[in-house]
């Protein structure tokens, strides 16, 4: 038998599962800082008193359906 | 984009997109929702991809968009509620964003370009503040402005034609 079949296999992903990695990928490129760190701030009204955040805050706020969809 | 049903309206408003962000890229769209009417879904890349021909260069797109009920014409259709699309440096610097977010936080109700830090523009305003006008700014647009201004090597022979074809439905349906 050869060794490519007894490779592991990565477990296939929920839809919630990709659509929190979506997001969790975005809020780290843009802000370095987990979905739960930016939902955090977002709610509480962090970024409005950091307009030098804001923009990406926008966007990555954005995608915050991807957290409640499916 | 008009469908017989939520489903077919969605998949025929992800084809347009993504016979258009093939011909700059191997980027791949997701949407969040194909079925429920009236919620407010995302369609985006998985991540930003880089362009084809200038691998230095990223393009981030994502769109909120809606699925409703128009009985005269359809009888499901998708609209845009807001659109970013942004051409970054691997770091995630911003070189031009495209923008439009009638109902978000931002007073800016307008669609408008943004010069980011990646652009290197001189002039403090504009680099930081500025919110260009740009009147409503069709994907195809950008993906004429990647090929002319940034010299990404368009990735279908009959790209042009691709292009043409999908701005002339985006019209035909579009609301505003």
């Amino acid at each position: 038998m050869s060794s490519a079949l007894l490779a592991p296999t990565q477990a296939p992903q929920s839809e919630a599962q990709v659509d929190r990695a979506i997001f969790e990928r975005a809020s780290r490129r843009y802000l370095q800082m987990s979905t739960d760190e930016f939902v955090e701030k977002w709610n509480s009204g962090f970024f409005k008193e950091h307009p030098e955040l804001a923009h990406k805050a926008a966007d990555v706020a954005l995608l915050l359906p991807l957290l409640s969809a499916r | 984009m008009p469908g017989r049903t939520p489903r077919e309206a969605v998949k025929a408003y992800l084809e347009q997109l993504q016979k258009n962000i093939s011909i700059v890229s191997q980027g791949v769209l997701r949407v969040s929702n194909y079925d429920m009417l009236e919620a407010v879904s995302v369609l985006t890349l998985l991540d930003p991809t880089p362009l084809s021909g200038r691998p230095d260069l990223y393009l981030s797109f994502t769109q909120q968009y809606k699925i409703v009920k128009v009985p005269e014409n359809g009888p499901f259709r998708v609209t845009t509620l807001y659109y970013s699309y942004a051409i970054e440096t691997q770091d995630a610097q911003e070189i031009v964003g495209y923008h439009w977010h009638p109902d978000g936080v931002s007073p800016v109700r307008f669609p408008h370009l943004h010069l980011g830090p990646a652009a290197r523009v001189g002039m403090e305003d504009l680099r930081r503040k500025a919110h260009l006008p740009t009147g409503r700014f069709a994907f195809e647009e950008v993906v004429e402005f990647l090929v002319a201004t940034f010299g990404v090597e368009p990735d279908r022979t009959l790209w042009q034609e691709i292009v043409d074809k999908t701005k002339s439905v985006f019209a035909r349906h579009k609301t505003w």
